[in-house]
């Protein structure tokens, strides 16, 4: 009965948090030689019944999801190299989008130079994307990200 | 012995009155969050609109106030939003069948610069106004009070479409119909026509 008591008074509140995380993202933190090339993966988690655009678009005017690295002194990041979008219709019309949804990585090629010195080194990151469910849109929005990186001898 | 009984059984009573008042807190509770956040057809409808005066692309001013006496056919979009580039082509249309039959349809577009919307919206080649709401203040106006508190109040009405009658009040607003994205305004058009044939 105490068990019936809590459902009761929970349910609620459990249906009504919504809306909120739709985008989440994270990056291990990589490890990586002088002089080497390394692959970083960042995380995107996408909120169950929503999708975010793909970073390949047909359509101009929508807002393709990009990483933005910061360079720093010593660690070169390459090309991102993006998912492969899903086909996504748009109810009622006979247009497609690309889209990412659920988890997907985008990877970075990562260099640290010859010259680096051994250490701990942060880079900031940012995150566009523009969320979408089945019924509505959301404004552009922008996550930022520290990414730990380790030179090693 | 009988009063222990007694007693036990008004304690059995007393659980079971607690219980059924829980469970009518839960129903009460349930259908009012439900209102608030399920609310998805037709909100504010009968309500005054919101008053507004905006910039046009061509640096013309436009108010509500002054198309009183029409019927207005507002819709609320970004370049960025999916949804209304795929109605974008069914308004342009809406326009051209409905112009002459004292109908204005407005597109107000949420927080973005003027050169952006004109080098996106151009290949649509609209023949009605497209009105800039610059930092969103007009859009945020037609945002129901309450529903989706978790948002930004600018971005709710993004890609709704609404009909404004000759007196300023709302009469259709298709904000959140989304279980049945309706790309082609067949709704609004049904509305629109049962408003213009009343009038004869």
């Amino acid at each position: 009965m105490i068990c019936l008591r809590l459902i009761f008074l929970l349910v609620p509140f459990v249906a009504s948090a919504q809306h909120a995380d739709i985008v989440t993202v994270t990056a291990r933190k990589l490890v990586v030689k002088a002089g080497d090339i390394k692959n970083l993966k960042i995380g995107i988690k996408i909120k169950e019944g929503f999708h975010i655009q793909a970073n390949k678009l047909e359509d101009k005017a929508l807002v393709p999801t990009t990483l933005i690295i910061d360079t720093t002194d010593g660690i070169v990041p390459g090309k991102n190299k993006y998912p492969r979008a899903k086909k996504y219709k748009l109810e009622g019309t006979e247009s497609f989008l690309d889209v990412y949804d659920g988890y997907v990585e985008i990877m970075v090629p990562l260099r640290a130079t010859k010259e680096i010195k051994p250490g701990l080194y942060q880079l900031n990151a940012v995150l566009h994307y523009q969320a979408c469910d089945a019924k509505r849109c959301f404004f552009p929005r922008s996550l930022a990200l520290i990414i730990s990186i380790e030179v090693m001898n | 012995m009988v009063a222990q009984k007694k007693f036990g059984e008004i304690i059995i009573f007393k659980r079971k009155m607690f219980d059924m008042k829980l469970f009518f807190c839960f129903l009460i509770g349930s259908a009012f969050i439900g209102f608030v956040h399920g609310q998805t057809d037709q909100p504010m409808l009968g309500f005054q609109a919101p008053a507004f005066e905006l910039q046009s692309l061509e640096g013309k001013t436009i108010s509500l106030n002054g198309l009183k006496g029409k019927y207005v056919v507002v819709h609320f979009a970004a370049t960025w939003c999916p949804f209304c580039n795929a109605e974008a082509p069914n308004l342009e249309q809406l326009n051209k069948d409905y112009r002459d039959k004292n109908v204005q349809v407005l597109l107000i577009d949420v927080k973005e610069e003027k050169t952006t919307v004109q080098n996106l919206l151009s290949k649509f080649n609209f023949s009605f106004p497209v009105l800039l709401d610059p930092d969103g203040s007009v859009s945020a106006k037609y945002a129901p009070e309450g529903l989706l508190p978790d948002l930004a109040r600018a971005e709710v009405p993004i890609a709704a479409n609404l009909i404004i009658d000759k007196q300023g009040k709302i009469r259709f607003y298709s904000l959140l119909n989304t279980a049945n994205f309706d790309a082609k305004l067949n709704a609004l058009k049904e509305k629109l026509n049962e408003l213009l044939a009343n009038e004869k």
